[in-house]
């Protein structure tokens, strides 16, 4: 599954202001809402609960949030850039400022891990992370996420 | 330096999914050794959640684990175990 089918630029955020994963959840949850044409509140709540089982923290300051959505709607993700880092108890004790929300229909394991492996690659790449980092408005991050 | 190698498969319903793999991860670290796992054609420092997502391994797949190091034996029979007890989750 290639991010460009996942992302669309009204989809994408840099130097986005977060101030906590709750707070960095909301604002994933609201744009997520409107993309998916879904109650925010409801996303929200299915994101603090998969994080209650555990932190999707990756490590080196990226988090991978996700939530199985229902079988009819596509599969869509949300990009924050944060413009400093926030608490997110990642296994590995740093602080998270790369936000990868994913959001899979319920039937499509194989999809959801496919995803989930296309956005590790490309995040495993130190370069790309720092060019992530330092990108200066949210079009330009859209083109290095969906090139 | 010796290299411990086992072929296992995969038993949890979701694969090597977030969670799984952070607790595969967490347990690499405690280690005093050095593990890979091979999927596929692709391989990935087992000490990486990113790199062992990259694997994209789903339930029935079969993943290659290479140990290395002074608690390479160790490490092994504790990745092994949690693979098998399906990472602790209920299907």
């Amino acid at each position: 599954m290639k991010i460009s089918t996942l992302l669309n630029q009204q989809s994408v955020f840099c130097n986005t202001t977060c101030t906590s994963k709750k707070g960095a959840l909301e604002k994933i949850s609201l744009i997520a809402a409107k993309e998916l044409d879904l109650d925010a509140q409801e996303l929200f709540e299915s994101l603090i609960a998969r994080e209650k089982i555990g932190s999707t923290g990756v490590g080196s300051g990226i988090a991978i949030p996700h939530v199985k959505i229902s079988s009819e709607l596509p599969a869509t993700a949300v990009f924050l850039q944060c413009e400093t880092g926030i608490d997110y108890d990642s296994y590995d004790g740093n602080k998270v400022d790369i936000l990868f929300a994913i959001f899979v229909p319920e039937d499509l394991c194989k999809e959801y891990l496919s995803a989930l492996s296309e956005i590790s690659q490309k995040l495993l790449d130190k370069q790309f992370l720092r060019q992530l980092r330092s990108a200066g408005n949210s079009q330009e991050l859209f083109e290095l996420l969906t090139l | 330096m010796d290299i411990i190698k086992q072929t296992i498969t995969i038993k949890n319903k979701l694969g090597l999914h977030t969670r799984a793999t952070i607790k595969l991860v967490e347990l690499v670290n405690a280690f005093d050794a050095q593990i890979t796992i091979t999927h596929n054609g692709k391989k990935a420092d087992a000490g990486s959640v990113l790199g062992l997502l990259v694997l994209e391994t789903c339930f029935g797949q079969e993943i290659e684990i290479e140990a290395s190091g002074t608690q390479a034996q160790e490490a092994m029979q504790a990745v092994t175990e949690l693979i098998e007890n399906k990472f602790l989750e209920e299907e």
